[in-house]
């Protein structure tokens, strides 16, 4: 829509409408730049603003998502750019929810003395790199994805080289930057190889010049590119290495936030392009050479991942690992997103994002306990550990137990819904079904040997630990809410994935998908969300 | 070619240095890329650098992007090259010393690189792609740029606003002698 | 005039230099110990993505803009990283009194 269109206002800010969650975030980003001038020094300001408007941002989502605020317009806005769905905006609550569990979780660990003048900073970077996340979880289109790929991944490198005179946190940012730009300039370069062939920046238009012209040798130098830039951001395997430099080195709170947020919002955003190239691509052929590729690329990076952390011993580079191998879990659920009824994968991804948050929430909160508290984070040293501060322990091996997988905890159910999906999808999907099981069973090793040694190893009396001091009760209320997260999706998965069910879909600008979705509307979905699709 | 530039000059005689205008630029890019790669000091890698942005918005003039080439000379090698050799003078104690590299890493890289090229060309030149010269050309001048910008482009535009003031926060707080 | 002929700007020539620019780019990443170095191997990349998104925006699909604005984007962006992963550089070399990537390995494992 260009500039002399009489109805490029109203149409502006009818979008606009759509997209007030992320403005939020902007102005309350600004607002924490401004808040010290009035008070300097003072941390509850500046982190009640951003609560504030994390939480104003979220309940416009809801309310969008709701179709309270504007009943009937969800849909693709600003011509194309964003693509506002119940996929992307249930994302955005995660999200958003878990941004303000980190703001809390960094304010009860901070104690030094700077940690007061470096809040404003601290909170705009990490509401800056929330707010690229939220635009990665809708972006449809090239530059879309490429901007907030961008506006994700700087702040993230500030982020993690926040402790500024510690070596090893100086040295994870320097290597998550230099990975973090080669791996963005490659994918600009795919892109660009992507638009010679299509001409186009829109994904749907990218997916229907496949249909015309085939899968071109240029178009699939351009995607391998492309899908090596998600790699980085997914630390998936030849793009891993910063992954576990980063973990240990950044502040416990980042590394979680790293951990979780961007992994699902690059999730989200391989999602959405396979979304796009499974619905408009009619080529089988192509469909199953794509889905080959990248479910070969989640394979490898789980196997990877749980076979290096097997001989892992600190608790920090073992979560790192462990978080890489769960990327892979969720590539492989991408990959068979162009084979199957596309609505029984996503709702799995939401399930598995859900339950992945609380779990390494949880489980890195604890490893943060141990790291301020004893001093060290080998795991060797928490010998006998269930005698001494029986309550941490214990809630340590349930957020181990359920990363494992076991029943009767999230893990577990996320698992299987993925692997519910998985066998739908052929030959390819039963193969990666046996890959995530052969996985799981690996992966009870390394999951269990922090629990063999809290509660059967006996402490070696050379090296005394000091006692743990009694925790705050609002760090204790964040790991019960994990804890009775994992429960509530273990024990009772009902309710949750029915939400992630009704969640489970996008939008996708084709006359193929409006069909669809016109037909589904009559049978199954309730009038709770519209979907007017654009073009 | 020249569609805004050549008022007052007959665009065919421009057309006709047109070749020799490519073989210079393409020269001065690629060959100072290149020098990049040889060179083995950091001062020199940067000066060669300017060259080789120098030459690219040179391309881009020839492809009647006169905008994004006065972009490229104002903000790249107007800016982000200042910057990369202020963090050349601040990053070494002596800033003409001599980076060790050994030969056979500089063989392989050269190697690694050729192939990636090969296969890029292999991929380009097995790949139909229809030159058009259709009849619906847009106008490259400067209203149309501003016009798409506010049009299409608006949310990636505002979106690269807040980045840049995300930068800012994040450059400050970790060049700040402040602990 | 033949000769000259042959190098009439077209779309094969632009590409050709940018592939020659990703090469190049590619070899500097590869062989540079400096994180500068690798930083300048970045911006070669990025520009050779530039050329690409140019010259198919004018030699292949005129009828619209698309390939100068992603262009323009490319460069702000290219700003835009560069002065972070300089700040970081920075105070890399505060701490280890070097921005040699070799001495970055004490994090290992």
């Amino acid at each position: 829509m260009l500039l002399s269109d009489p109805q490029w206002l109203p149409q502006l800010l009818a979008d606009l409408k759509l997209v007030m969650p992320e403005v939020i975030l902007v102005v309350t980003m600004c607002m924490v730049l401004i808040v010290p001038f009035f008070k300097k020094g003072n941390v509850v300001l500046p982190v009640f603003v951003s609560m504030f408007g994390l939480l104003m941002a979220l309940l416009y989502t809801q309310g969008i998502h709701l179709g309270v605020m504007d009943a009937d317009r969800t849909g693709q806005v600003f011509t194309n750019t964003l693509a506002i769905d119940p996929f992307s905006s249930f994302f955005k609550t995660m999200l958003m929810i878990f941004a303000m569990l980190i703001i809390v979780q960094w304010t009860l660990f901070g104690r030094e003395k700077t940690h007061a003048l470096d809040a404003p900073d601290f909170l705009c970077l990490l509401l800056g790199a929330t707010f690229g996340m939220c635009l990665m979880a809708s972006a449809n289109n090239l530059i879309m994805i490429f901007i907030a790929t961008e506006s994700a991944s700087i702040p993230s490198y500030a982020l993690a080289g926040f402790r500024k005179k510690n070596r090893m946190a100086t040295e994870g940012s320097l290597k998550y930057v230099l990975f973090g730009s080669v791996s963005s300039a490659v994918m600009i370069y795919g892109m660009s190889m992507i638009y010679g062939v299509s001409g186009s920046l829109q994904l749907s238009h990218i997916a229907g010049s496949i249909n015309q012209m085939g899968m071109t040798p240029l178009m699939v130098v351009g995607l391998v590119g492309m899908f090596a830039g998600f790699a980085f951001k997914l630390s998936a395997v030849p793009m891993h290495f910063w992954c576990p430099d980063v973990f240990e080195g950044a502040p416990t709170e980042v590394t979680t936030f790293l951990s979780v947020a961007s992994k699902s919002a690059a999730v989200c955003m391989l999602a959405r392009v396979m979304q796009n190239l499974g619905t408009i691509v009619i080529d089988e052929q192509v469909l199953i050479g794509i889905a080959l590729g990248v479910g070969a690329l989640g394979a490898v990076t789980a196997t990877w991942g749980n076979l290096v952390a097997l001989h892992q011993t600190n608790l920090k580079r073992l979560l790192a690992y462990s978080s890489i191998s769960h990327a892979g879990y969720m590539i492989m659920g991408c990959a068979v997103l162009l084979l199957v009824d596309p609505k029984l994968i996503l709702s799995a991804l939401l399930f598995y994002v859900l339950v992945y948050m609380f779990m390494n929430l949880g489980a890195f909160t604890i490893a943060a306990v141990f790291e301020r508290q004893l001093g060290t984070l080998n795991i060797s040293d928490y010998a006998g550990l269930l005698k001494k501060s029986p309550v941490l322990a214990i809630l340590l091996i349930v957020f181990m137990l359920s990363l494992f997988g076991m029943p009767g905890l999230g893990g577990f159910m996320g698992k299987l819904f993925l692997g519910v999906g998985l066998v739908k999808a052929g030959t390819l999907g039963t193969v990666l079904l046996g890959v995530l099981l052969l996985n799981t069973l690996f992966s009870l090793w390394y999951y269990l040997r922090p629990c063999y040694f809290m509660v059967f190893a006996t402490p070696d009396t050379q090296k005394q630990l000091p006692v743990i001091q009694p925790l705050r009760p609002a760090l204790w209320a964040i790991l019960a809410v994990c804890c009775i997260m994992l429960l509530w999706t273990g024990l009772l998965p009902a309710i949750t994935s029915d939400i992630a069910q009704d969640n489970g879909r996008m939008i996708v600008s084709s006359a193929k998908r409006q069909i669809a979705l016109e037909s589904e509307h009559t049978s199954t979905v309730p009038k709770r969300v519209v979907f007017t699709v654009a073009q | 070619m020249f569609t805004t530039l050549a008022t007052g000059i007959k665009p065919e005689s421009l057309d006709q240095v047109a070749p020799f205008l490519y073989l210079i630029f393409a020269g001065i890019t690629v060959f100072s890329a290149w020098m990049i790669v040889i060179s083995q000091n950091i001062v020199r890698m940067a000066m060669y650098l300017l060259f080789t942005l120098g030459g690219v918005a040179g391309l881009y003039f020839l492809m009647n992007a006169e905008f994004l080439a006065a972009i490229q000379l104002i903000v790249y090698a107007g800016g982000t090259l200042i910057l990369i050799v202020f963090g050349v003078m601040l990053t070494s104690k002596n800033p003409f010393m001599r980076l060790h590299t050994y030969l056979w890493e500089r063989f392989v890289a050269v190697g690694l690189g050729a192939l990636l090229a090969m296969l890029t060309t292999i991929a380009l030149v097995n790949t139909p792609i229809k030159q058009s010269a259709s009849d619906q050309m847009v106008n490259h001048d400067i209203h149309t740029i501003g016009s798409t910008l506010l049009g299409p482009f608006l949310v990636p535009f505002e979106v690269a606003a807040v980045l840049l003031l995300v930068v800012m926060i994040g450059a400050a707080f970790m060049a700040r002698s402040r602990a | 005039m033949t000769t000259l002929a042959l190098f009439e700007p077209g779309l094969y020539h632009l590409v050709g230099v940018s592939i020659a620019l990703l090469a190049a780019g590619v070899a500097v990443i590869l062989t540079k110990r400096n994180a500068v170095g690798i930083l300048m191997g970045v911006e070669l990349i990025l520009n050779a993505a530039g050329i690409n998104f140019v010259a198919f925006n004018n030699y292949v699909w005129d009828n619209a803009m698309d390939g100068q604005m992603f262009t323009l984007f490319i460069i702000v962006l290219a700003a835009a990283e560069a002065a972070v992963a300089l700040a970081i550089f920075l105070n890399f070399y505060n701490n280890f009194d070097t921005i040699n990537v070799d001495q970055a390995d004490e994090l290992q494992g």
